[in-house]
């Protein structure tokens, strides 16, 4: 899985998502997308808006999780 | 569509008497005309519902020589580009009907015809130089096909009531294994039904009898790409190729028909694309038709008036009541020939009827798009439950829940609780069924209604589990296993049946459906599966595909399952007669079926509340009540009225024209 890919689906997600509402809620559901998508599974710690709204902070979870 | 019928014996001559019998039980299925075959040892027989070349097309039908014969339920929907390639190849038509392609293919493809086919069908070919019958049945189950089958005897139809009308057939009887099946996937599995010796061809598959019995075999399959090598990752070109497969699949549906096609429109997404696509590509008037209830809770009006509005559609509704429902409901019964667990089937029976009234035999509908696209919320919440499996002890992913439902969000105490009680039940990643397993197991809580008797049967009579996953689909996308098996169980068994051929039909009404034309199933089951389950986003790619078409506030509602009230239909201020009599005592006890102690709680609990139950005694109170109507119309009466197919009556009698005219296979016709 290439960086391009990934970068390709988080756009798409960012670009279908309606921002607003419960953000611990949303890292929620954006979680389960990733999860499902690039196959790994976040920490807890991980599974906040702060980390999983910022773009940047998904690539590095998926290198982490050595999906890149 | 149709209605078929026919017995094959290698021994005896069948008799024109059982045939026109079976024709006669199924002539609401095609009032149009019948007719039948005669031959020495076949009788094929039909009830004509008048679709294509209304002038032309009465069946049976055969080929140049008169050496192979069909009779044919359903639509080959491109018979037109089918009908110029075996022109060319030498075939000679005598009609405009879709039925004549279907000799002339099976002489020149055998079994690859039905790859061809891009249709519906339930089909019967009599092949008279090698004295065999070839039965087909489309891929997806959309017609049905039931058969009885004895040493050297095969009689086949396409509801089971017509089997039961031959003089011959042992007096209809519940099996049990067939009964617990009902109670685990909310229908029979084929092979399987309900009554025992009955068996239908299972989708996808045709089958062969002759001298040497009966052999089946699928010609096609439900196959899934491995996940992560699907053709095509790219969201923007998947959505375009989906919107291209959809429209030339509508207009197909819409367009091949000499009578006027109308459509259902829900108030969702699915109907929504149908009826959006049609009125894409005609100018002409288009009638549209929809059920609304009386009970706000289950109404949907205000997005169907929203829709028809905005296409500007001649609009059709029925307002149901509960009392509507049960009214009409032994006459669904009888209909569905199946066990029920909810009454939704009902006020489609009652949809139908007004399409008919209004003047219209075929409907286009949305049905197949929850399955092909991953819309049911079984998909989400298994991708719910696969995501609290990973650590099920953590509080941040038991929220999850509460993006399932919005009365979770609303209500956020309760939801924990909820995750453990239901979301955390069956969390094994290693079953391969786990999408499913919390369905069969709270529907199989029905079972401890069922009287020991029957309990024991169907311990001793099931044969293995009636639903396993073929080899290799461990390396599909969870959402690729959920599809194949909401397809092969509640797809064919209970949505295409229980609440779509059998209600349509049951009022002389043809569906079409465009989300199952095998280029749009094959289409969509080799897309990635985020495309169709994009996180908990359901549909994703048909709503991106048809943004353009469908106003934002249907595209993105909250996907409301269609639903009717249940119990409560049946236990109102005036309950109709019949409630009390199939629920007596004696009546449950004659039947055998379930425990009429039991029974007779659950009919207390329901005066006492009026209905108003939670779902597994919703869902116990409607089986016990349709297996009773069930008993009551086809088990226990000593003899079934015989009724006579619709007139007129096209007689071809290959065995009087041999014997008056001394010469082979020619024919005649009154």
């Amino acid at each position: 899985m290439n960086d391009a890919f990934i970068a390709q689906l988080v756009a798409e997600w960012n670009a279908a998502r309606t921002r607003g509402g419960d953000e611990a809620l949303e890292a929620v559901c954006t979680a389960i997308f990733l999860e499902d998508v690039f196959d790994l599974t976040l920490t807890d710690e991980q599974l906040q808006p702060a980390f999983l709204t910022e773009t940047s902070a998904l690539q590095t979870a998926l290198q982490l999780q050595g999906r890149d | 569509m149709c209605g078929i019928c026919g017995i094959v014996a290698t021994g005896d001559q069948p008799a024109v008497s059982d045939v026109t019998a079976m024709i006669g039980a199924i002539s609401h299925r095609g009032p149009d005309g019948s007719g039948y075959l005669r031959d020495h040892h076949a009788v094929l027989g039909h009830a004509r519902l008048a679709i294509i070349d209304t002038a032309g097309g009465a069946q049976p039908l055969c080929n140049e020589d008169g050496t192979v014969w069909v009779v044919f339920n359903g639509e080959i929907f491109n018979y037109v580009e089918l009908r110029h390639q075996l022109r060319d190849r030498g075939h000679v038509f005598r009609t405009a009907s879709d039925t004549e392609v279907i000799v002339h293919a099976w002489e020149e493809w055998g079994e690859g015809a039905f790859t061809r086919f891009n249709g519906q069908w339930a089909i019967a070919l009599w092949e008279r130089n090698n004295q065999r019958l070839i039965l087909s049945r489309d891929r997806v189950g959309i017609c049905p096909l039931y058969y009885r089958h004895t040493s050297g005897h095969l009689a086949f139809a396409s509801e089971i009531k017509a089997l039961f009308a031959e003089a011959a057939s042992p007096r209809p009887s519940f099996d049990p294994a067939g009964l617990d099946q009902v109670l685990t996937y909310w229908s029979a599995i084929a092979p399987r039904t309900v009554f025992s010796g009955i068996e239908q061809l299972p989708p996808g598959n045709y089958a062969v009898f002759d001298r040497d019995g009966l052999r089946c075999e699928p010609y096609w399959q439900i196959e899934f790409p491995d996940r992560g090598r699907e053709a095509n990752q790219d969201l923007e070109s998947n959505a375009a190729e989906l919107r291209n497969k959809l429209i030339q699949a509508t207009r197909l549906r819409f367009e091949r028909s000499d009578v006027s096609v109308g459509a259902y429109l829900s108030g969702g997404l699915d109907s929504s694309v149908t009826t959006a696509a049609i009125r894409n590509f005609t100018d002409s008037p288009l009638a549209t038709f929809s059920i609304r209830f009386a009970d706000a809770e289950f109404d949907e009006g205000t997005f169907q008036h929203r829709m028809a509005a905005a296409l500007g559609t001649e609009h059709h509704e029925i307002v149901i009541s509960a009392s509507d429902v049960a009214g009409v409901f032994p006459e669904v019964v009888r209909h569905a020939e199946s066990p029920l667990l909810r009454a939704a089937p009902a006020p489609l029976f009652l949809l139908a009827g007004l399409a008919r009234e209004s003047g219209f035999k075929v409907v286009v509908t949305g049905e197949g798009a929850d399955e092909v696209l991953g819309g049911y919320d079984i998909y989400r919440e298994a991708r719910v439950r696969a995501f609290i499996a990973k650590d099920p002890d953590s509080p941040v992913r038991a929220r999850a829940v509460e993006l399932l439902y919005p009365w979770m969000a609303r209500n956020p105490g309760k939801a924990p609780a909820f995750a453990r009680d239901f979301f955390s039940q069956d969390l094994d990643p290693a079953d391969p069924a786990m999408s499913h397993r919390p369905r069969w197991n709270s529907t199989s809580a029905l079972k401890s209604m069922l009287s020991s008797a029957i309990r024991d049967q169907a311990r001793d009579s099931t044969d293995g589990a009636a639903v396993s996953l073929p080899s290799g689909s461990d390396a599909w996308d969870p959402l690729s296993r959920a599809q194949w098996l909401e397809m092969t169980t509640l797809l064919a068994g209970y949505i295409l049946a229980s609440q779509g051929d059998r209600m349509i039909l049951g009022n002389s009404v043809e569906g079409r459906f465009p989300f199952l034309d095998p280029d749009v199933v094959d289409f969509a089951n080799n897309l990635p599966a985020r495309h169709k389950l994009f996180g908990l986003d359901e549909k994703f790619i048909l709503k991106y595909a048809f943004a353009d078409l469908v106003p934002e506030e249907i595209r993105n509602r909250h996907k409301q399952p269609y639903r009717a009230p249940d119990a409560a239909s049946f236990f109102s201020a005036e309950p109709p007669g019949w409630v009390a009599e199939a629920l007596a005592p004696e009546q449950v006890m004659a039947c055998g079926v379930f425990d009429a102690r039991q029974v007779a709680g659950l009919t207390a609990k329901a005066r006492l509340r009026r209905g108003r139950f939670g779902n597994t005694d919703n869902m116990r109170m409607l089986a016990v009540l349709s297996t009773q109507l069930l008993y009551q119309q086809f088990i226990a009466p000593s003899q079934i009225a015989v009724e006579r197919p619709a007139d007129p009556l096209l007689v071809i009698d290959l065995v009087d024209s041999e014997r008056e005219q001394d010469v082979p296979a020619s024919y005649v016709r009154s």
